[in-house]
């Protein structure tokens, strides 16, 4: 499938008819290495756990209650590692003809979700983060400034910011020419 | 009155796993739920691949737990 063809085809909540994606780019998911390593330590500590109960008890109802809570564990650290990997799939930064949106997912049923139009776009500027992770892998943060009352965005830690930059500036540029 | 026999080691083992089992299928009712909610703010192609995934585990908890209850 043609890349482009898939990105035109996804859809977001509060679409206009008339409203294109453009661009859509998420955090580098580099960046998401603590709760993994959570997810981990929590799948050996367990099994370790569980190895020293069979060790050293030989009750068969101590040892069936602990495979079982062994069970629960990695079951819920499962759903704790999907959890986040979806909070951090679905916080999309949207570039569409007409606006610029920003979703952000936290955790369970926390959200936040930033949107400013094109024409009130006064300054995007492009920070290198002070990360280490991020000078190693060509992470950085782009800041949109916003005129009026809306709120100013921030797309933190992405890949190709000053690609993402140029097209926010062309698409400024476009509609201000367009206004005049 | 209750004879002191009645609660048995077995009983308590399988109420901690019971316990555990509700927690576990809880949490993963939240992913779920977490996962649709998600995705009624953007419509992403994965959604099918994910749904399966959590519809699966979800399916695996609440088995257990039935089991337990049941068995």
């Amino acid at each position: 499938m043609n890349p482009k063809n898939a990105i035109h085809r996804l859809v977001f909540c509060n679409q206009n008819q008339d409203e294109k994606v453009i661009k859509v780019t998420r955090s580098a998911f580099i960046l998401e290495l603590g709760w993994i390593i959570i997810c981990l330590l929590v799948f050996v500590g367990i099994t370790y756990a569980n190895i020293l109960v069979h060790t050293y008890l030989s009750n068969p109802q101590v040892l069936d209650l602990s495979n079982y809570i062994l069970y629960c564990f990695f079951l819920m650290s499962i759903f704790y590692g999907l959890n986040k990997f979806f909070c951090w799939f679905y916080s999309v930064n949207i570039i569409t003809n007409q606006r610029i949106l920003d979703f952000n997912f936290f955790d369970l049923g926390v959200k936040e979700i930033k949107e400013c139009l094109i024409r009130n776009i006064e300054t995007v500027s492009n920070t290198n983060t002070h990360n280490f992770f991020a000078f190693i892998f060509g992470i950085s943060t782009l800041e949109i400034y916003t005129a009026g009352e809306e709120t100013d965005i921030k797309f933190e830690n992405i890949y190709h910011a000053s690609q993402i930059q140029d097209i926010i500036s062309d698409l400024q540029r476009g509609m201000k020419e367009k206004l005049k | 009155m209750i004879p002191d026999t009645y609660f048995t080691i077995d009983m308590l083992v399988k109420i901690i796993k019971i316990a555990f089992s509700i927690v576990t299928f809880l949490w993963s009712l939240l992913v779920l739920r977490n996962l649709i909610d998600l995705q009624d703010n953007f419509n992403s192609l994965a959604y099918g691949l994910f749904l399966i995934i959590v519809g699966f585990l979800v399916f695996v908890s609440g088995l257990s737990l039935a089991g337990l209850i049941f068995y």
